[in-house]
């Protein structure tokens, strides 16, 4: 029976053809605020009280970070190097290149920005050389970057020898209400509980950080 | 029945000086707000022989912060503000954890003759 659900004549190309090896975050923006004093201080109960805002603004950026870890998204511009493999078949080839992390493109800005895409030739040492931008582009439905060929130089004895450096611009997820809510929540815990140890025992609250989180957590199949 | 609820306060700097006639005088300037854990407020009435007192203690409860601590250190410099009253700070207290402060409050009514 003939069926429109047939893989074989399936347009575009499949997700993870390419995967990548190794993952290195490079960058990371440690430095903005993204809840803000007034919001924790309401939190905390403090108000006007300013003498602990310094405190509070590490506090503020190490809940972020333990939030944008959690869901796997930036709240805040990331930049990561991703290593692939090459094989004698890729050379010349259309390749695909996964990315491990990606944001969401939104209001027209694009989520993710690739800041460029490098190989290791056949020298030696190996030289690591640039492959044009316009031999290349993001596919934001696959979260891949789509090469039109690799080069035919490329080291055959090095474990990675592709290097991709892209950047993830701010999720919309950031300005969320409920998102900004468990970032509270886990500030006022980290505020409360100064201490690695306890003399009782913690409980987690119903509809805690992890509740509100879990359903912007991507599913990692 | 003992009562908690978070209630905004305002904490009030204190000085104090004496006027031009040799008066003592008191000057409270605000100094921030902030919101407490309000407990156990109590209303007392003291009958003397001619008078009656009331007194009103309050017990507040704060976050140990940089501005807590300062009054906790000099607490006849600070007051508070609450429900529109001032309150002078009889005793503070701190936890062991030094997570928070605790804050008795009092004030007097003037004394009413019975």
């Amino acid at each position: 029976m003939p069926s429109n659900l047939s893989t074989t004549n399936a347009l575009g190309s499949p997700q993870n053809p390419w995967s990548y090896q190794k993952v290195e975050q490079i960058d990371r923006d440690i430095y903005t605020a993204w809840l803000t004093l007034d919001e924790i201080t309401q939190q905390l109960n403090l108000i006007e009280d300013e003498s602990q805002d310094t405190y509070l603004k590490s506090l503020e950026l190490a809940t972020r970070m333990a939030i944008e870890d959690y869901l796997g998204m930036s709240i805040k511009p990331l930049q990561y190097k991703a290593y692939y493999q090459a094989t004698n078949n890729s050379m010349g080839m259309q390749t695909s290149l996964d990315l491990p992390e990606v944001s969401q493109d939104t209001n027209n800005s694009t989520g993710v920005t690739v800041d460029y895409v490098k190989y290791y030739n056949m020298d030696t040492p190996p030289v690591l050389t640039t492959i044009a931008s316009t031999e290349y582009f993001y596919d934001p439905t696959g979260n891949k970057i789509v090469i039109n060929s690799l080069p035919n130089d490329i080291n055959a004895f090095m474990t990675n020898p592709v290097v991709v450096i892209y950047s993830l611009n701010s999720n919309p997820i950031g300005t969320y209400p409920v998102i900004k809510q468990a970032g509270l929540l886990l500030l006022t815990h980290l505020y409360n509980n100064r201490s690695d140890t306890l003399d009782g025992r913690l409980t987690n609250i119903p509809f805690g950080v992890s509740q509100l989180l879990r359903p912007y957590k991507p599913l990692v199949m | 029945m003992s009562i908690t609820r978070y209630e905004n306060i305002d904490i009030n700097n204190v000085t104090n000086s004496k006027n031009s006639v040799g008066e003592q005088t008191t000057t409270s300037t605000k100094w921030f707000t902030t919101r407490a854990l309000v407990r156990t407020p109590r209303n007392s009435l003291t009958i003397t022989g001619t008078t009656r007192i009331y007194s009103d203690v309050l017990e507040l409860v704060l976050n140990y912060t940089g501005n807590t601590k300062q009054i906790f250190e000099n607490q006849n410099l600070y007051s508070v503000t609450y429900k529109g009253f001032n309150w002078r700070i009889e005793n503070v207290q701190e936890t062991n954890d030094r997570m928070k402060v605790i804050f008795s409050c009092y004030r007097n009514d003037p004394v009413v003759p019975v």
